[in-house]
């Protein structure tokens, strides 16, 4: 009988002390959660600040690489109708180079730009500047002085340079004294008129 | 042997006579489970008390890892937003840089068609012909 409730005291503070010790082991589970919860609550308001400026500069990202592309975008278009309108403007040079070379009529057209060139100057010692090839032509600088003189009433004489130009055709007037300069050549009326010939082309062209 | 030994002594054996010795040998064995259950029931409560004390000793560390790990995954949920956000207007900006392209297309189509009367155009105006 003795040995009988030994037995049963020991089994329940055997019980007991489980139970004791369980009860430890919640409270620690219970006393770190609650410190982490404290921690996390306390971080709470340092990682709103870190996502809300994440927030604020994928914003900015978003819009800078999009206005980036934007003016990329915008580049590219302008650089593509730039791009189209110097090939015309060189095909029409190209073009020019061969009218250039279609002797009768290219002679017409000297002799008259000639004396519209001289007119502008108002007449006197002018010299003319033309390429290899062209300096070889039969311009008459007689007929052309005297019809300059005729519209300015300037005693005019016209001489042929002996330096040569690079161009592909025109020429260049100028005063003996090289006072007065008119460029004519292809290259200089392309570049004289480039702007408003841009312009136009941009209107033919990609209307 | 002490005086208060020797009273001890004295009261047993008078005890032992008066309940007789089957009874206080099993209430000497009671006695002794009863010892024996207090020892372990103080041994459980002194590892109780280790528990808590660790567990109070580590709460600090506790606090400091969980603030930690909390920034952390902010930062990486921060990263993760930028990243999105990137990739997105990566994205929208192939979208744009293919339209452009596409409409660079057209362009070169529509001068092509109009080269040579542009061509015209630019030699009539220069030379005046």
């Amino acid at each position: 009988m003795a040995e009988r409730i030994s037995k049963r005291i020991i089994e329940d503070a055997v019980k007991e002390a489980e139970l004791i010790l369980q009860s430890a082991k919640e409270e620690a589970k219970k006393m770190i959660e609650e410190q982490r919860k404290r921690a996390m609550e306390d971080a709470s308001k340092a990682t709103s600040v870190l996502i809300k400026r994440a927030k604020e500069e994928a914003e900015t990202l978003k819009r800078r690489l999009l206005s980036e592309t934007d003016i990329k975008v915008k580049w590219m278009i302008i650089e593509e109708k730039k791009r189209i309108i110097n090939e015309v403007l060189k095909a029409a040079l190209a073009r020019m180079e061969e009218y250039a070379r279609s002797k009768s009529e290219y002679v017409e057209y000297l002799k008259r730009t000639i004396v519209r060139a001289g007119v502008i100057l108002g007449g006197g010692d002018l010299r003319i500047l033309l390429n290899k090839r062209d300096s070889k032509l039969n311009l008459d600088l007689e007929e052309l002085a005297r019809a300059i003189e005729m519209e300015t009433g300037v005693r005019t004489t016209l001489s042929i340079s002996d330096t040569n130009i690079s161009t592909v055709g025109g020429f260049i007037l100028e005063s003996a004294d090289g006072k007065r300069k008119l460029d004519s050549t292809f290259e200089g009326l392309l570049r004289t008129r480039a702007r408003q010939l841009q312009i136009e082309l941009a209107r033919i062209l990609f209307r | 042997m002490s005086s208060v030994e020797t009273k001890k002594a004295v009261l047993t054996e008078q005890w032992k006579m008066i309940v007789g010795e089957d009874i206080f040998n099993a209430l000497e064995i009671i006695r002794d489970a009863e010892n024996r259950a207090e020892k372990i029931i103080e041994k459980a409560r002194r590892e109780a008390e280790k528990i808590l004390e660790n567990t109070r000793g580590r709460l600090p560390e506790i606090y400091q890892e969980s603030y930690r790990n909390s920034i952390m995954e902010a930062e990486r949920k921060a990263r993760e937003i930028l990243e999105k956000a990137k990739t997105e207007a990566e994205k929208e900006a192939e979208l744009l840089m293919n339209r452009a392209k596409s409409i660079c297309e057209d362009l070169r189509n529509k001068a092509e068609k109009r080269k040579e009367e542009t061509i015209a155009y630019v030699v009539k105006t220069i030379l005046e012909i």
